[in-house]
């Protein structure tokens, strides 16, 4: 009889109450496959309609190959080959429903481990705890699957120890040391773990002498340090902090190599909870006893309100919104960029970025600019500095849409060092080579990412393309892009993208987001002298009528700039456009002038008219 | 419960297990009936990597390959002179050559040539092609490489390194990774004379910055950077292993809106000495002009020598464009100069002009004089320092007896450019981009009497490596051992010690380098990213 068998034994033969089809205990297999598969669904649920997959996906922009050279690569590491089923697992959580389902069986399974390591018997509810902060930490956008693995890694490790090890102190050590550095191997930080419980373990739940125990545990202190500085010093060349705590909940690696022991995280908190409830279940001698049903019903209440609040309060909202609209826009759903603009996001250089992209997208740039308070002058048509390097993705997006595809390559190659070769950096690589006709170039990154299973058919798809010329012809996307891409070299503007805007603009007759961007940026700009020579080199280009906001700009010119330029004064204005003004002025007049007290009235009339902003807005910037 | 996940596992490494055994293997030829009745075709099949009508080294790693026909089984068989030939079979025209019957043949055969014959089997009936030939060269090469690997680098850099690759086969060996040194940037490695046993690298950014110089068995770790200058680049080792010349540049980056993106402006630079003994930063007025930009330093083999390139001052390019005051970073142009030095006496001569670049019709960049000091490679682009990035960027070969220099018969339509001698002066290793025009690539060339042979790329043991390899090979520099010091010495020095404060020669003065003019402007080219 295998122990797990002798151990609900142990807690289910004696003192059994009398039988009923309502009997927790005597149905127990049913009732615990019942709650995994409640606990499942709802975890799916949660992941995949709450928290989005997706959005993890985009945020930490997984790098994995089904290629020998990658695995290779990173099993110089300590802990590599977790982050190679790390990398792996997190690469599918495109698919939203499927990174849902992995995440909650990745919850499940540690629930299921959790009661195997904390024999709490009929009090069921309380291994729940640790995984419930497990839970809550997989919810985060930041949150490395690798840490789950790791997590399930030294679990399964502790049980397989623990129920195969021999009695035998010595041989039991013989078992574990080697384990453990197996253990090591696959992740430093379940290494540690699995450590810590073999410890806590021997020395509050054997039975032997407590010198033996003592000798048993400064043996395993001595090989988890001992491990380590060999890893570091010559079996893997790895910094310390890397080689001692690698996966480790209270270790947090940034992107940059950056390391540092940060507040306890909600992993931390689990694996802390983990200990303590292990010690505790450890030194209890006898499992307890069954207890009546309706505690059962307790308990199983009071567990879906703990999962409920935990998961509720789980949440990043802001970060939620923040990366649907990221994803909105780089998928192009400019409908749900515009729904998803909360002033929260639009409180971000990033946030306001996407707004006017899917504002352009929706033919609503010249009229609906100021709908939404433009905090960052131009910053919020270009993005400023720091961002551009936060964010070179979103960035690179805007130049592909734009047809300043060297620039959108260039700011994909940010990409590629920020993130390293995620499959969205790859594919804006290869498009924009295929565009700029590399054809040797374009093919590395599409051989790259036909060893990507989940992006190996669209590889395919492109690599067929650059052999057939005829088929690049038909695809659309590609030429629209190509109509828009300059044809002579100038010198790109980093610090005033406006000015390739116009350039753009003057190469291509059809780029009219170059122009409406040029033109916008010279409004928030205040510059109706660039505004008004741009529109009037353009003006062929732009349909009549003007869009509300260049009128209401030429207006302006006129009005408060006294500009007389006949060429100004010949583009026609509508009249519903005069009769704003004259609304405007009218109430400005009433108020005696007085742009303070005019300001509620004509906020509630001429909130998104260019006068406002001139009136009310301070230079951004 | 946990067998799914045990599965995925066993799954993975399956599948890695599986690939390694997929690429083909030695076997043996094919049957007689077959090669009698193969169809002679008249063309040499397509192979990739290019490993045809070349010249290599008797001591190269193996040159695997594919064949870039289709078929359903594929021969090879190579042959020289002396010796068994090797006879590879497979289905997927991917042949890797066993590295003992490789080396074997090339060691026996040095000075012949080296053929390999190919048949393909294509709906049942065989062809063969005509030989691919090659010569194997009676002169080894040096048998380490030294280079960085980077991501095709824009403006951020995260996880880099200095790596070795040993041309006899194809370990390849870290140097030091930024891992280890808290995520810097490392560059300017540089070897005195091709000798591991002096080497030196710069690292940038956090705790492990300095330059970490390897002399006489001992590691140091320095700061060059002075009230005068800026800290070094573009190092050179004087002969008597106590002098190194550096270049301080300020250097900004800058985009174009069509073809090669980027581009790299210098504000102004100064020539630098570095002298090891006394811990001490020198130059001179010859090297260190106020009106002129001078970079690249290279000593000649004698230490008599230094040579550079430098070009007039930043202001001296501005004049009027459309109607504006304006850079004509377009026709900024650098010729190549040298001055005499006495070590012994730490005395400069006048700097005098060895080509202009008037004459030559471009920039000259990158001098290196061959270990024999017979001849000068330099790199010619259509204008300004920074030929890595410019595809009109080709090598030249210089006599210095004659002065008479050409274009080297290796160059390609894109980018060749930051070039290493071997020891005996008879191969060069160089920068290309001819592969992708994306990454560079290390190509090497044979000099026969100053005709350089058509260039084939680092083997790698792949053959299908370079197709979805996107890091780029910089500054490949050759070495006639591996770097007989491991990472942790490197890192540990990088770390643990403090970098020793160079001093600055009393002679010169703060703010008489052009050279950190514009620092306050123009950012560090390269930054580190935080996610």
């Amino acid at each position: 009889m295998s122990k797990k068998k002798r151990h609900f034994q142990t807690q289910s033969a004696p003192e059994r109450p009398e039988k009923s089809r309502y009997d927790f205990s005597s149905h127990r297999t049913a009732w615990m496959v019942s709650g995994a598969a409640i606990l499942f669904l709802g975890l799916f649920y949660y992941y995949w309609r709450i928290i989005h997959p997706e959005y993890i996906h985009l945020s930490r922009q997984p790098v994995f190959f089904a290629s020998r050279e990658f695995l290779r690569s990173h099993l110089q590491m300590p802990g590599g080959f977790l982050d190679f089923m790390a990398a792996f697992l997190t690469d599918l959580f495109q698919t939203g429903w499927l990174g849902a389902a992995m995440l909650a069986a990745l919850a499940l399974i540690v629930v299921l481990l959790l009661y195997k390591v904390l024999r709490f018997g009929s009090f069921w509810i309380v291994p729940l705890l640790p995984a419930l902060f497990l839970i809550m930490a997989q919810a985060r956008y930041d949150y490395p699957v690798v840490k789950t693995l790791s997590l399930i890694l030294a679990l399964e490790g502790f049980i397989l120890c623990r129920d195969a090890a021999p009695s035998r102190t010595g041989i039991r050590l013989a078992v574990i040391l080697p384990s453990m550095a197996l253990i090591y191997v696959l992740s430093p930080g379940a290494a540690i773990l699995y450590a810590l419980l073999c410890i806590l373990h021997e020395m509050l739940g054997s039975g032997v002498q407590f010198a033996p125990r003592l000798g048993f545990s400064i043996t395993i202190i001595f090989w988890s340090v001992f491990i380590p500085w060999i890893a570091a010093r010559i079996l893997f060349l790895v910094p310390a902090g890397d080689a001692f705590l690698r996966h480790s909940p209270l270790w947090q690696t940034d992107a940059s190599g950056a390391t540092a022991v940060s507040k306890i995280p909600m992993d931390g908190i689990a694996v802390l909870l983990i200990l303590l409830l292990a010690a505790i279940s450890f030194l209890m001698k006898d499992n307890p006893k069954n207890i009546k049903n309706r505690y059962h019903v307790l308990q199983a209440a009071f567990a879906a309100l703990l999962i409920a609040a935990g998961a509720r309060t789980a949440v990043d909202r802001t970060g939620r919104e923040f990366l649907a609209v990221r994803h909105a826009a780089h998928h192009g759903n400019w409908d749900l960029v515009n729904t998803q603009i909360h002033p929260r996001i639009a409180g971000h250089p990033l946030g306001l970025f996407h707004f006017n992209r899917a504002l352009y997208h929706r033919g609503r740039l010249a009229t609906d600019f100021f709908s939404i308070r433009q905090n960052f002058g131009g910053q919020g048509l270009f993005l400023d500095r720091d961002a551009r390097f936060q964010y070179p993705l979103d960035y690179s997006d805007f130049f592909y849409e734009i047809g300043h595809v060297n620039e959108a390559k260039r700011w994909a190659f940010e990409a590629l060092t920020l993130y390293g070769e995620s499959s969205e950096v790859l594919k804006r690589l290869a498009l924009v080579h295929i565009l700029q006709d590399e054809t040797e170039a374009a093919s590395r990154f599409l051989n790259r990412l036909r060893q990507n299973p989940v992006c190996r058919d669209w590889a395919g798809h492109y690599l067929a393309c650059l052999s057939d010329k005829t088929k690049l012809r038909g695809e659309k996307d590609l030429q629209k892009i190509h109509a828009l891409m300059p044809a002579d070299n100038f010198l790109v503007t980093s610090a005033y993208p406006e000015i390739d805007m116009e350039k753009l603009a003057a190469q291509s007759s059809v780029n009219r987001q170059a122009l409406d961007y040029a033109l916008m940026t010279s409004l928030i700009n205040r510059d109706l002298d660039v505004f008004s020579e741009n529109l009037i080199r353009f003006q062929a280009r732009i349909k009549m009528p003007l869009p509300e906001l260049y009128e209401e700009a030429l207006i302006a010119c006129q009005a408060f700039a006294k500009k007389t330029d006949p060429r100004i004064s010949s583009i026609p204005v509508r009249k519903s456009t005069l009769a704003r003004f004259e609304d405007f002025e009218r109430i400005l007049k009433k108020h005696g002038g007085k742009s303070e007290a005019a300001y509620s009235e004509l906020a509630a009339r001429q909130f998104k008219t260019y006068w406002f902003y001139l009136l009310y807005t301070k230079r951004a910037g | 419960m946990l067998h799914p996940i045990l599965r995925l596992i066993a799954a993975a490494l399956w599948a890695s297990a599986a690939l390694s055994f997929r690429s083909g293997c030695a076997a043996p030829p094919p049957g007689k009936g077959a090669a009698e009745q193969a169809v002679v075709l008249d063309r040499m099949p397509h192979i990739d990597p290019d490993y045809s009508d070349t010249v290599i080294p008797p001591n190269i790693a193996p040159l695997n390959f594919r064949v870039r026909e289709e078929a359903d089984e594929y021969t090879l068989a190579i042959q020289s002179r002396n010796g068994d030939p090797i006879r590879l079979k497979n289905k997927s025209g991917s042949f890797r050559i066993p590295r003992k019957a490789w080396k074997k043949m090339l060691s026996g055969n040095a000075g012949e040539s080296l053929s390999m014959l190919i048949q393909v089997k294509k709906n049942g009936r065989w062809r063969e092609f005509k030989p691919v030939v090659n010569r194997i060269a009676l002169e080894p090469i040096d048998r380490c490489l030294a280079y960085r690997l980077i991501n095709p680098a824009f403006s951020l850099w995260t996880v880099m390194g200095l790596y070795q690759r040993n041309l006899e086969n194809f370990e390849e060996k870290p140097i030091l990774v930024n891992r280890l040194t808290q995520d810097n940037c490392m560059n300017c490695h540089n070897f005195k004379g091709n000798d591991p046993e002096f080497m030196l690298m710069h690292l940038r950014g956090g705790k492990g910055s300095g330059t970490l110089i390897r002399s006489g068995g001992k590691l140091h770790k320095v700061n060059t950077a002075t009230d005068f200058n800026r800290a070094g680049a573009y190092p050179s080792w004087h002969p008597d292993g106590n002098i190194i010349a550096f270049s301080a540049n300020s250097l900004t980056m800058f985009f174009h809106a069509t073809g090669e993106s980027r581009d790299v402006l210098d504000s102004g630079s100064d020539l630098v000495l570095y002298l090891l003994n006394e811990n001490r930063i020198t130059s001179g007025p010859g090297i260190a002009d106020p009106k002129r930009m001078e970079t690249f330093p290279c000593w000649a083999p004698d230490g008599r020598h230094l040579y550079f390139c430098a070009a007039d001052e930043l202001n001296s390019w501005v004049g009027m464009r459309d109607g504006r005051e304006d850079l004509f970073w377009e026709k900024i142009r650098y010729d190549l100069m040298r001055i005499a030095y006495d070590a012994e006496k730490d005395a400069w001569g006048e700097p005098e002009t060895v080509l202009s670049a008037k004459e030559a019709g471009g920039s000259i960049t990158i001098p290196r004089v061959s270990p024999d000091g017979r001849r000068l490679i330099f790199t010619l682009a259509d204008y300004g320092n920074f030929p890595i990035y410019l595809k009109s960027a080709d090598l030249y070969l210089m006599d210095l007896e004659t002065g008479k220099y050409k274009r080297m018969e290796c160059n390609s339509g894109n980018t060749d450019s930051f070039h290493s001698w071997s020891s005996n002066s008879r191969w060069i290793v160089f920068s290309s981009k001819r592969m992708d025009g994306l990454c560079a690539r290390p190509y090497f060339s044979y000099l026969d009497a100053g005709v350089a042979s058509k260039p084939f790329p680092l083997p790698q043991e792949d053959p299908a490596f370079y197709d979805t390899f996107l890091k780029t090979y910089n500054v490949p520099e050759l070495a006639k051992e591996m770097v007989p010091i491991g990472q942790r010495a490197w890192a540990d020095t990088a770390i643990k010690k403090p970098a020793l404060k160079a001093q600055l020669d009393t002679r010169l003065k703060k703010g008489e380098s052009r050279s950190d003019e514009h620092e306050a402007e123009s950012p560090d080219l390269y930054q580190k990213a935080k996610r």
